[in-house]
């Protein structure tokens, strides 16, 4: 008895509305206190927040309480819905009066519960089955999908390639509009042309891509004079270059101004017999008539450092990179039922106060 | 055109509201009809000037609903609050404090118009506001916040309206009541609306982002004061809860742009 009296306290309308301002203490608490999200680094310091993931506040709405909190409210208003459902079974038996106002009210209040019952499940279900990924690639760059999405739901050579990258901008510098003109290979073969544009996502194969980003990244172009001749690349921050079997170099850095001295590049060079890094200015020649012994007094600044080996810089050219946003929710249909359920049962809850409000006023106006 | 219309109109605002605070502490009912008449010319000039705004905006070939930066939606805030003053007839039944409605209209248009760190001009869209679904979900949410804001007038009126409300506390809790539920409503849409442009602009439906919560905890108080009703018939408790509610809704509209969020105005 004192059990079943413990329960039905339990799975009360108190608790519901208990629940409801514990869910919202956490949420305000996962705006006040920096979050760390899974998959982020937290800062490198010690700090007295490291404590915090420990007690699920570094990551309160992934944490352990916030889940079983709003576990405890599904439970609850799956309850307190059976509950509602028993009454109209039992309702159905008696006048008809009692069960058309439950039809509407009961019905009403039961669609908005199971809906935010059907949109928590969605929405777990979405974290846990679905994924997401970015990746940025520049104009003519390909780059393979399927080892960026963990499930193996996309064939395993569908690839993206970027033709064509472009943005426009208003008159105050703030862009108005950036697009991707983006090709998807199954293998080498083109399978679909899209064009991706913020707001205006692509969908393939149950996957879909989203213009998220752009940025603009310097490209090097430089001469290398090896054995007589000068080779001409254009280098892109990380790229590795190679120069023959065991000589290579990469362009680690770009800088469009090192020190007031104009546009550089740092470049870390590979050889069984030599390796180091050089600063390759595009003004080296003006830099030495101002500086004389420079290139003595700082042999890192020398581009001809590297025996048989000459490095230039010709200019910095920059180019944009879009930032392409991959995304798979296969739960989604599952939250658009629950969202559906909830407006639904929300009109004609509104509905049916609306039509109680004017029956309540013309009784009260018959019976004065 | 429509700056010069939106900055004159705090000025009928200020002056009902100043007639209204006459009318209350010296007790003669004087410039009633004159306060009416200013609030309405007020909220023409104010539909007026938004309207204007928007037309505006295609003559200059940038062409979108003004709900765009922090200036106009301080200024659609502003007019929600008069549209559901005159929608739940405040200015008829409760114009003692339901003036307070009008104060908090006043506020929120004189800090568009006067603040200097807020540009009036209208500003293109950028490339993640050019949405339809921009429109929907702007509207729904400020009809939510404006529908809130006079439940908590309502509330502020039936704990400290004075005893002429102590008789009538179960009528003025019905009408806090259909406030909520209207505000609930459109609250409710806003965030779906929301959620679904989310979805297409940013690949998420929900993100935890700060708006998003707070506009979650928002929801959650209106849900639970909504359950409280069921509960207990407890009027001041309800009516100390809707003030809650309005100070969460203005932290939603406000307080985020202090947390580092994708919804920030400045």
């Amino acid at each position: 008895m004192l059990l079943v009296r413990l329960l039905s306290r339990c799975f009360s309308l108190r608790a519901a509305v208990a629940l409801l301002f514990a869910i919202a203490v956490f949420a305000v608490i996962g705006t006040l206190i920096p979050q760390h999200p899974r998959g982020s680094a937290p800062g490198e310091e010690p700090h007295w927040g490291d404590v915090l993931p420990y007690i699920g506040l570094g990551d309160v709405f992934h944490s352990f309480w916030f889940i079983v909190l709003v576990l405890l409210l599904c439970l609850v208003l799956v309850v307190c819905s059976w509950r509602g459902i028993r009454t109209w079974a039992r309702g159905a038996n008696k006048a008809g009066l009692e069960l058309r106002r439950w039809n509407t009210a009961g019905l009403s209040s039961l669609l908005i519960h199971l809906g935010v019952v059907v949109i928590v499940c969605g929405f777990i279900s979405g974290e846990c089955c679905g994924t997401k990924a970015y990746v940025e690639i520049s104009e003519g760059e390909t780059v393979s999908i399927a080892p960026l999405i963990r499930q193996r739901i996309i064939d395993p050579g569908l690839a993206i390639r970027c033709d064509d990258f472009s943005v426009e901008y208003y008159d105050s510098g703030l862009p108005g509009e950036y697009r991707s003109e983006l090709t998807f290979l199954g293998g080498d073969v083109p399978l679909r042309k899209a064009t991706l544009l913020v707001n205006q996502p692509f969908a393939l194969q149950g996957v879909r891509y989203y213009q998220a980003s752009y940025r603009k990244v310097p490209l090097a172009v430089i001469g290398v004079r090896h054995g007589g001749r000068v080779h001409a690349l254009t280098a892109k921050p990380g790229e590795v270059h190679e120069m023959d079997r065991e000589t290579c170099f990469r362009v680690s850095r770009i800088e469009e101004d090192l020190m007031g001295m104009g546009p550089a590049m740092k470049i870390d060079f590979f050889s069984p017999a030599q390796s180091g890094h050089v600063w390759v200015f595009s003004q080296i020649e003006h830099i030495v008539t101002v500086f004389p012994d420079i290139l003595s007094r700082a042999p890192q600044f020398n581009p001809d450092r590297f025996e048989g080996y000459a490095f230039s810089l010709d200019r910095i050219e920059p180019y944009y990179v879009t930032g392409i946003l991959i995304a798979y929710d296969p739960a989604l249909p599952i939250v658009i039922l629950g969202a559906s359920m909830f407006l639904s049962g929300l009109l004609a809850r509104c509905f049916f106060s609306s039509c109680r409000a004017r029956r309540n006023k013309t009784i009260a106006e018959g019976e004065s | 055109m429509n700056v010069t219309i939106l900055n004159s109109v705090p000025f009928f605002y200020l002056g009902a509201f100043a007639l209204s605070v006459i009318r209350a502490v010296t007790g003669v009912p004087i410039g009633g009809r004159i306060g009416n008449a200013l609030w309405i010319a007020g909220f023409a000039a104010h539909s007026a000037g938004i309207v204007f705004r928007w037309v505006e905006s295609y003559t200059l070939g940038i062409g979108h609903a003004p709900l765009s930066n922090f200036y106009e939606s301080l200024v659609v805030f502003s007019w929600t609050v008069i549209f559901f003053y005159f929608v739940f007839g405040l200015y008829r039944r409760y114009e003692e404090v339901g003036s307070l409605a009008v104060l908090i209209a006043f506020l929120l248009i004189a800090c568009a118009s006067f603040s200097p760190h807020l540009d009036s001009n209208i500003q293109p869209l950028i490339p993640a506001l050019k949405s339809n679904w921009l429109i929907s979900h702007v509207i729904t949410c400020f009809l939510g916040y404006g529908a809130f804001a006079i439940a908590a007038v309502l509330g502020v009126n039936l704990l400290w309206g004075g005893g002429r409300w102590k008789d009538q506390s179960s009528a003025l809790d019905e009408r806090i009541h259909q406030c909520i539920v209207i505000g609930f409503f459109f609250f409710t849409v806003g965030i779906m609306t929301g959620a679904v442009w989310a979805h297409h602009a940013w690949g998420r439906y929900w993100g935890w982002d700060p708006k998003e919560t707070w506009a979650l905890i928002t929801w959650l108080i209106y849900a639970a004061i909504l359950h409280m009703r069921l509960i207990r018939r407890d009027t001041r408790r309800i009516a100390f809860m809707t003030i809650a509610g309005l100070a969460s809704s203005l932290f939603t509209f406000l307080g985020v742009n202090y947390l580092s969020g994708l919804h920030a105005y400045f």
